[in-house]
């Protein structure tokens, strides 16, 4: 096995593909003493774990559709939360990010997904493999896949990429989250506001029909806000509307992001954790950065309870 | 101290009343003591000049220098040892209790941090003797900094302040209710310090039942507090997102219990 970081985009046309390609990546692994985990949404995993046997005792199984729904938090709490629990062991890992059916609003947060694997894992012993279905994916969604991935393999072949250009992805998604027209706005200005902003929040909940959320909603608010108000000049937004999906939260502040792994890191990094936990409480963020400053917006299903809501 | 009694329940116990002209908080202690008085407490007004407060038979008046006296050397301890002997002295002589109100404006530009020690300790002693207390503290003569640092140690008072409160509870709990939040950060911090906490059995129980809101940097900063007190942080509370908090950060030393 290489040493280093290595990761490869694995298209597959079929279920026969899918495992012709990922049941050897695996039991090699296992062979090797290596540590190993899927990461792949629910059927896949049923696939992958029938087709091992016994050996599907050996591995760490995550469902990727409830785990990685945020992509944002992929990087810390899968992957380098398996990883990081195997230091000085070779780690591999099969995680599928992108499937059919991910929408709109969550296929640019996917797209930076992958692309900042690259720098987060710069270094490390781990391979992990991204297989895109190029049956009922778009191709413009592979060629993003070709942009975000050093390596490529497909059934009979292993080659490296020549559009992989990860920064060029993450520049190409920073796009702005459409608005609502029926956004409401609340304007801080110093810390004192907070708490006006917070009932601004629970006001915005209730409009939206997702009072259960409102803790949820008021500790991202607040999080986001306080970064503003530690780091950014001027004054900040918090902008709330609803879609028939989602409730949205956004704060905009004057600040740029200068981190792009900011919130991608697990908390015992020393880093921030306001960031993380945001994309913790939310089912999809979204970073926008302009030359005028940083919106980033928490959206929140809006039939999702609480965690341990019955 | 040794002669403790569970105060009654109902009217607020330890009270901060900011106020604009001596007239104001005279009748405002009027009104305060008058409530004692119908629990047969004794009655008692303390100020810098107290024979100001309209003869009235039923109050006794005392200076600031009998249980405040201001300067440097103020002792918070021997202070609250005044306002001990006082309220033995009434209960001895037939009171229920002792109802007290005392202005503490001139202490708090000349001692603020022994007077937010001293405020803690008071709360502590209110919170399980029969004795009431209305602070005083005139808006002109001091600024909303300095008065936001004994406004968070009254379970009750006139103006918003902080955001926040931390005093004592009955049974031995701290009680911290609010908000907190980057705006409360340090006065938190620095009041957590002046309140010299001390756990019971390795635990530092919050009664947190209402509290509205805390962010994810107050949490970690009381659980640092606890840990530094060899303790375990135990916060009650119904409010949801303290335990999704907990449940994130995966912090050791903390334990969120609903609130009875």
């Amino acid at each position: 096995m290489t040493a280093g970081f290595v990761h490869p985009a694995v298209f597959y046309r079929s279920d026969e593909e899918y495992l012709a390609m990922l049941r050897p990546f695996v039991t090699e692994g296992l062979a090797a003493a290596h540590a190993v985990a899927v990461a792949v949404p629910g059927r896949r995993l049923d696939l992958v774990r029938d087709s091992l046997g016994d050996l599907a005792h050996d591995v760490e199984w995550i469902d990727m559709a409830e785990a990685g729904r945020n992509p944002g938090t992929i990087i810390p709490t899968v992957l380098r939360r398996f990883a990081d629990a195997y230091l000085g062991r070779y780690v591999r890992i099969v995680g599928e990010p992108v499937w059919p059916g991910r929408g709109a609003d969550e296929y640019p947060a996917c797209v930076q997904h992958e692309a900042l694997i690259n720098s987060a894992f710069a270094g490390r012993d781990i391979t992990i493999v991204c297989p895109y279905d190029v049956t009922a994916l778009e191709p413009r969604q592979i060629a993003d896949a070709r942009q975000t991935h050093p390596l490529v393999w497909e059934a009979g072949e292993r080659h490296q990429s020549p559009q992989y250009a990860p920064q060029t992805a993450v520049r190409r998604f920073n796009l702005p989250l459409p608005r609502d027209s029926r956004v409401a706005q609340f304007v801080v200005k110093v810390q004192r506001d907070l708490r006006a902003a917070r009932t601004f929040v629970a006001e915005q909940a209730a409009r939206c029909g997702v009072g259960s959320r409102t803790a949820d909603l008021q500790l991202i608010a607040t999080e986001l806000l306080s970064n503003c108000l530690r780091y950014a000049s001027g004054d900040s937004r918090v902008r709330m509307w609803c879609t028939d999906e989602y409730v949205v939260c956004e704060v905009e502040g004057g600040g740029n992001l200068a981190d792009p792994l900011a919130g991608r890191r697990p908390a015992n990094d020393g880093h921030g954790r306001g960031l993380l936990l945001v994309n913790q409480l939310a089912d999809l963020v979204r970073i926008y950065s302009s030359g005028h400053g940083t919106a980033v917006a928490a959206l929140l299903r809006a039939d999702r309870q609480t965690d341990g809501e019955t | 101290m040794q002669r403790e009694r569970a105060p009654e329940t109902g009217a607020p116990r330890h009270v901060c009343w900011q106020y604009d002209s001596p007239d104001e908080f005279q009748a405002k202690a009027r009104a305060f003591l008058a409530e004692g008085l119908s629990r047969t407490y004794r009655a008692l007004y303390v100020a810098d000049n107290p024979e100001q407060l309209q003869a009235d038979s039923m109050i006794q008046v005392a200076g600031c220098e009998d249980f405040l006296p201001s300067g440097p050397q103020f002792d918070p301890e021997k202070a609250l040892g005044a306002f001990n002997l006082a309220t033995e002295k009434a209960m001895a002589e037939g009171f229920a209790g002792l109802s007290v109100a005392v202005d503490c404006t001139t202490l708090a530009l000349d001692a603020l941090e022994s007077l937010a020690r001293f405020e803690y300790l008071l709360g502590e002693y209110v919170a399980t003797h029969p004795l009431s207390a209305l602070c005083g503290y005139n808006r002109s003569r001091l600024d909303g900094e300095r008065t936001a640092q004994v406004v968070c140690l009254h379970s009750d008072s006139n103006v918003d302040g902080p955001g926040f409160r931390l005093h004592a509870g009955d049974c031995r709990t701290l009680v911290l209710s609010g908000q907190l939040d980057l705006f409360s950060a340090d006065l938190l911090a620095l009041t957590l310090r002046r309140a010299a906490l001390e756990p019971q059995n390795g635990e530092l129980v919050v009664d947190a039942s209402a509290l509205t809101f805390l962010d994810h940097n107050t949490l970690l900063r009381l659980a640092e507090y606890a840990q530094s007190l060899r303790s375990v942080l135990v916060l009650r509370t119904s409010w949801p997102g303290a335990a999704q908090l907990a449940r994130l950060l995966d912090v050791s030393g903390v334990r969120v219990e609903p609130a009875p």
